[in-house]
């Protein structure tokens, strides 16, 4: 009768739990849009991948060696910019400005170097193709570090703790760059005293001026590697999907912003994800959204004038100072040498992991707020009677829509690593 | 008796209530598990020759995005491997009005009518259209492959 009695309690008791369970609210989504969610978390994203140009860059002595030279503004002519001067930790290494500021006022916008690992092309117009080769332009830009690979070459057998990084990482360091009179500046780019300077150097010892200049790009490179974006509430989220907890999930990215993601993965509506798509929210590619500029003080043409930049290099894939063996550079051995008119004015596509904190946007920092951004893509159809190489298709959100979407965006925030 | 009456009406009420609270947050309900990526294959324009993607044979890995990929292509007339004498490959977007970001090429001839393609690569998801001009003692022919990219 006891054993009766305990089930005929238990019975209730269970109903009333599966009916609990049963009412708890779902995830929402449909199979197909799991498995998109699931291709942006950061939890697909995996290790940054090894560059087969830089043999260096996964070695933790480069790392520190890059991390010295990174926050080092003698490195500059003015002895006053470091890389970190644009590239503010604190604001997740850019510097909140509309344009870049070095030495000069630059054309563009700085682009955050968190996350860079991942990419295959550097600068908003890719004219670069790895991280370490991408260090060394700010150097000798003049409106930017306005320095020279000679000078960096020789503060690096100066500096006795550079010295010992260098020769430690990479052999012994060419003393004869340290003879008195040999020229501070010197450089195949730059004014015409730094090409002159430059082109009296015997043609070997360029060559070896070159190579420590090249060896200092790859701790940067190594270093730079390192930098990556945090998980986010968009990643909890995710986590608590895949968990089953679907309550405490929406507690991290509540209403709007689910419905700012449905949005966002939604290709029939808005077709974000054609090109931020991935866990970085980037295809890493060049594409046109009708923000080139063609007349004016400002003209930039974009990835037109990036393609036959990085096929130029000296410092490429496929030039002498990289690693790559004869197999690697896949990147460039495949790369459409023939552009087609949409990439005057196409520029690589930003990733949208921490986007809150790398205001201002576009390629010249012309939106303040991801609003104006987003109104920018609800505008195209007017966009696109100013420049006709728009890849993009109109779109017709509402307000409250664009609110969601901003919200989403809001929620790809990391924790800083 | 009250009790017993509590206790089976909730124990014919919960299986209803589970049907009813699944409903709209059934994972798969929105879901068209039919849908299969179709083989790669395509007619040529003058209808002469078929064109196929041996390698990868799951249409969803020889589509991959964002990943450098390599084909085994054959090329069949009356269903037997045809060789061809050049074979150039361009395509692109429409929707976007972009080409290809890549310049995918044979790289070998692996047998008679088999053909290596690397360096494809599609950037985003959607429609992609690839065309392979080819020269072969029956004059100059094309294949345009329709491809759906997706996640």
């Amino acid at each position: 009768m006891r054993g009766l009695s305990r089930v005929a309690f238990s019975v209730p008791a269970l109903s009333v739990l599966l009916v609990c369970l049963a009412c708890s609210p779902g995830h929402g989504w449909s199979e197909q849009e799991l498995q998109i969610i699931r291709s942006l978390s950061i939890a697909s994203l995996g290790d940054p991948p090894v560059p087969d140009s830089n043999r260096f860059a996964k070695n933790p002595q480069a790392v520190e060696f890059g991390k010295a030279l990174f926050h080092d503004p003698g490195l500059s002519a003015s002895g006053k910019i470091s890389c970190a001067s644009c590239h503010q930790p604190e604001k997740l290494f850019t510097d909140g400005l509309v344009r870049g500021q070095g030495e000069a006022e630059l054309q563009r916008n700085t682009p955050t170097v968190a996350g860079l690992a991942w990419h295959t092309w550097f600068y908003w117009d890719g004219r670069k193709d790895s991280l370490w080769a991408q260090s060394l332009a700010p150097i000798e830009a003049p409106a930017e570090m306005n320095s020279s690979r000679m000078y960096v070459a020789r503060l690096v057998g100066q500096s006795p703790s550079y010295r010992a990084f260098y020769e430690n990482l990479f052999g012994s360091y060419p003393g004869i760059l340290l003879q008195p009179g040999k020229l501070d500046h010197a450089s195949p780019i730059g004014d015409a005293k730094r090409q002159n300077n430059w082109y009296r150097i015997p043609a070997g010892q360029r060559q070896l001026v070159n190579r420590v200049f090249t060896n200092a790009g790859k701790a940067l490179g190594a270093y730079v590697r390192t930098l990556e974006h945090g998980a986010s509430n968009f990643d909890n989220y995710v986590e608590q999907l895949e968990r089953g907890n679907y309550r405490k999930a929406n507690k991290i990215l509540d209403a709007r912003s689910r419905q700012g993601l449905k949005l966002f993965i939604d290709d029939k509506k808005t077709q974000c994800l054609r090109c931020h798509n991935g866990p970085l929210f980037t295809n890493f590619e060049f594409h046109n959204i009708g923000s080139g500029n063609f007349d004016g003080d400002s003209l930039d043409f974009g990835r037109l004038l990036g393609l036959p930049s990085v096929l130029q290099d000296e410092f490429n894939c496929l030039g002498p100072y990289s690693d790559a063996p004869s197999t690697g550079c896949i990147h460039l051995k495949f790369i459409n040498r023939q552009p087609d008119e949409s990439l005057q004015g196409a520029y690589k596509t930003p990733a949208l992991r921490d986007v809150a904190k790398t205001a201002p946007y576009l390629h010249d920092g012309r939106y303040t707020s991801l609003k104006d951004v987003l109104q920018h893509y609800n505008d195209i159809a007017n966009t696109k009677k100013i420049n006709a190489m728009s890849e993009l298709n109109p779109i017709d959100l509402s307000d409250d829509e664009l609110l969601a979407l901003e919200s989403f965006l809001l929620n790809l925030t990391g924790s800083q690593k | 008796m009250k009790r017993r009456f509590f206790c089976s009406t909730l124990f014919f009420i919960t299986p209803l209530l589970i049907l009813a609270c699944n409903g709209p947050s059934d994972p798969g309900s929105n879901f068209s598990s039919g849908s299969v990526t179709p083989p790669l294959f395509a007619h040529s324009v003058k209808s002469l020759l078929t064109l196929s993607v041996i390698e990868p044979a799951d249409p969803k890995r020889a589509t991959a995005l964002g990943q450098y990929l390599v084909w085994l292509v054959q090329i069949d007339r009356n269903g037997e491997p045809f060789p061809v004498n050049a074979i150039s490959i361009d395509g692109g977007m429409p929707a976007h009005g972009h080409g290809l970001p890549t310049q995918p090429r044979v790289t070998a001839q692996v047998s008679e009518g088999r053909y290596r393609v690397e360096g494809l690569k599609f950037t985003m998801p959607g429609r992609w259209i690839l065309n392979f001009t080819v020269s072969s003692k029956l004059g100059n022919d094309r294949f345009s492959l329709e491809i759906d990219v997706g996640h």
